[in-house]
């Protein structure tokens, strides 16, 4: 069973991820809606793969790459970024980010 | 670090430091001016006492030349020299000689240096006295104490086999060396050898050294040594012109300073307006794109899902939409909360006399949960009353998100201020730290979850369009206070 954490303060965009992975793949999901919560997440479960949202309040994606870097976790991390900008995400990469997608892109391709 | 000030750390640097440069140099050239004019002055100084004590020399000269004319046709003195006659007359004949000159030293030495005669101090006699050369300074015995005199001597045959020499000279006292002394800011001073007793504290040494062979003859011929003339000035007057010198050069540096700074000032203001402006709508385009596309994206997502069920399975499709209508919601939920705080951001607002304890009670209404403290008889201020109760409700919002659901106080103070009346909203609640508070007006910018961040900012707006000032006083875990001050009416 893979599981997949995601990590997104508005809520629909993360029901969006987690039903489409589930039906799509057979993803099992678990939502985080900030930083904080993902950090917790990741020291306390199984989590396969991360997919994280990079603007939110409070504690960020850069800075959840970051704490995940400090902490030592080993897991996939896929970032995306709703403002277009793709040196954020280039950015993200360098922090220890496996991939990025476009918020926009149809879940068939990102699964 | 705003651009603006960003932009005049760099004016001030790029102004200051040619400016330092250029006043650094300038005061250089002053000090090297005044140093110059300085030496200047001394050298001609030297010159003036070379010459005058050469003149000096000669005018002594000319009295031994006088002198020997009339020893060479003074019969009592040849007879006393040549056959033995009386001494005495030989014996006072330099005294007179030397007052019938306007000497104040004088000696006539026999060929083997021996005093056969003294003007000046009588005793002398038969003693060996000093072996002049040229102007000579000559440290000679009296009988009242020893004293300095500028001699020079010549050479007199009374007979082709009886040769004396004739040794004159003036006393060298202080007048004799204010005389020298023509520079009133400059002084002259005489440095003996073996001498302990001159004191020079305050004078400094300048100028070239100037000599003069020196023989001390008080206790015997004494041997040729050199004496220095120097030339000097008062350290305090040096002190005082480098303090006037640095008075002016800190002056126009700080008056060329406050200058760049004025004009830095308000350049960075002229050009940091449009740029910050420019960055601003960025940040806001920005900000505009990331949350419209959050609330589309998954509607476009369950939208295509639909359009697929519908076309492939449509039997499926109350199900599926059953399954996906809550997300759907959400992103509209989102889309129209998201609508109605970029609204905010441009209100059109009435300004007019506004009485400010009646719009906090209104805005607080009869809720319990928030105390008050409304000075009695505020005057009116200039405000648009709903752009006043959105800020209010704005900073009361956040005061009771602070208490995290905690127990903890909510207080609104007004008082009355010079040409202001102060709104203070205040809270027990988490506080903020330094970092926390820094990025706290900036659009989009939130602590909590799901917030959009334009709370502080439009408060911010809406406080500077009515004329208004925002502070805020706050420690992590003890507290806010958000302080309005809006001019009255």
């Amino acid at each position: 069973m893979t599981l997949v954490l995601i990590v997104d303060d508005v809520p629909a965009m993360a029901e969006q991820y987690a039903y489409d992975l589930k039906r799509l793949r057979g993803y099992e999901t678990l939502i985080a809606k900030s930083g904080r919560t993902a950090l917790e997440s990741l020291t306390r479960d199984s989590v396969d793969c991360v997919i994280l949202d990079l603007e939110m309040p409070g504690m960020d994606g850069f800075e959840v790459l970051r704490s995940v870097e400090r902490l030592g976790l080993r897991v996939p991390i896929i970032v995306y970024t709703g403002t277009g900008d793709y040196d954020r995400c280039a950015q993200a990469i360098r922090l220890g980010a496996y991939s990025f997608i476009d918020k926009a892109e149809p879940m068939e391709r990102v699964t | 670090m705003k651009f603006r000030t960003r932009l005049l750390i760099s004016f001030g640097v790029v102004v200051l430091i040619p400016l330092l440069v250029f006043g650094l140099g300038i005061r250089r050239e002053m000090s090297r001016s005044v140093t110059g004019q300085y030496e200047e002055r001394v050298q001609a100084l030297v010159n003036v006492i070379n010459a005058d004590i050469a003149r000096e020399g000669d005018r002594i000269g000319a009295r031994l030349a006088t002198m020997k004319n009339s020893l060479k046709d003074d019969n009592n003195f040849r007879n006393v020299v040549v056959r033995g006659a009386d001494r005495s007359y030989v014996l006072d004949y330099a005294g007179n000689a030397m007052r019938m000159s306007g000497l104040d030293f004088l000696q006539i030495q026999d060929d083997e240096g021996r005093v056969v005669s003294s003007g000046h101090f009588r005793n002398e006699f038969d003693r060996l006295g000093p072996a002049v050369s040229g102007t000579t300074l000559v440290r000679a015995a009296t009988a009242e104490g020893p004293f300095l005199t500028l001699v020079t001597s010549d050479t007199v045959y009374i007979t082709p086999s009886h040769r004396f020499r004739l040794v004159g000279g003036i006393a060298v006292d202080s007048q004799f060396l204010a005389r020298l002394a023509r520079d009133p800011e400059l002084g002259v001073a005489l440095a003996l050898p073996r001498d302990s007793t001159r004191s020079d504290s305050g004078k400094l040494v300048v100028g070239p050294p100037l000599t003069l062979p020196y023989i001390d003859a008080t206790d015997g011929p004494g041997r040729v040594e050199q004496a220095r003339i120097e030339i000097t000035r008062s350290s305090a007057l040096l002190t005082a012109l480098q303090r006037n010198v640095n008075l002016w050069f800190a002056a126009a540096v700080l008056v060329a300073a406050l200058a760049a700074l004025l004009l830095a000032g308000w350049l960075s203001t002229r050009i940091s307006e449009p740029v910050e402006a420019r960055i601003a709508i960025g940040d806001i385009a920005r900000q505009v794109t990331h949350d419209v596309k959050n609330g589309l994206a998954p509607l476009r997502n369950v939208f295509r899902h639909l359009t697929q069920v519908a076309r492939d399975k449509p039997a499926e499709l109350p199900e599926v939409f059953a399954e996906r209508q809550g997300t759907v919601e959400s992103s509209i939920n989102y889309l129209e909360t998201l609508a109605a705080n970029y609204a905010k951001l441009s209100p059109q607002s009435e300004r007019k006399a506004t009485d400010v304890n009646a719009v906090v009670r209104e805005t607080i209404g009869p809720s319990g949960s928030v105390r008050t403290k409304l000075a009695e008889g505020l005057p009116p201020v200039s405000a648009d009353a709903l752009v006043l109760r959105r800020v209010i409700e704005n900073l009361l919002s956040n005061a009771v998100d602070s208490l995290d659901g905690k127990n903890g106080s909510v207080t609104v103070t007004t008082e009355q201020g010079k040409g202001i009346v102060r709104i203070a909203v205040s809270d027990t609640g988490r506080g903020m730290s330094k970092a926390e508070l820094d990025k706290a007006f900036n659009d989009f910018y939130t602590t909590k979850p799901g917030g959009t961040g334009l709370g502080l900012s439009i408060v911010r707006r809406l406080v500077m369009d009515s004329n208004g000032s925002l502070n805020v006083e706050t420690e992590p875990g003890k507290g806010s206070t958000f302080i309005v001050e809006i001019p009255v009416q």
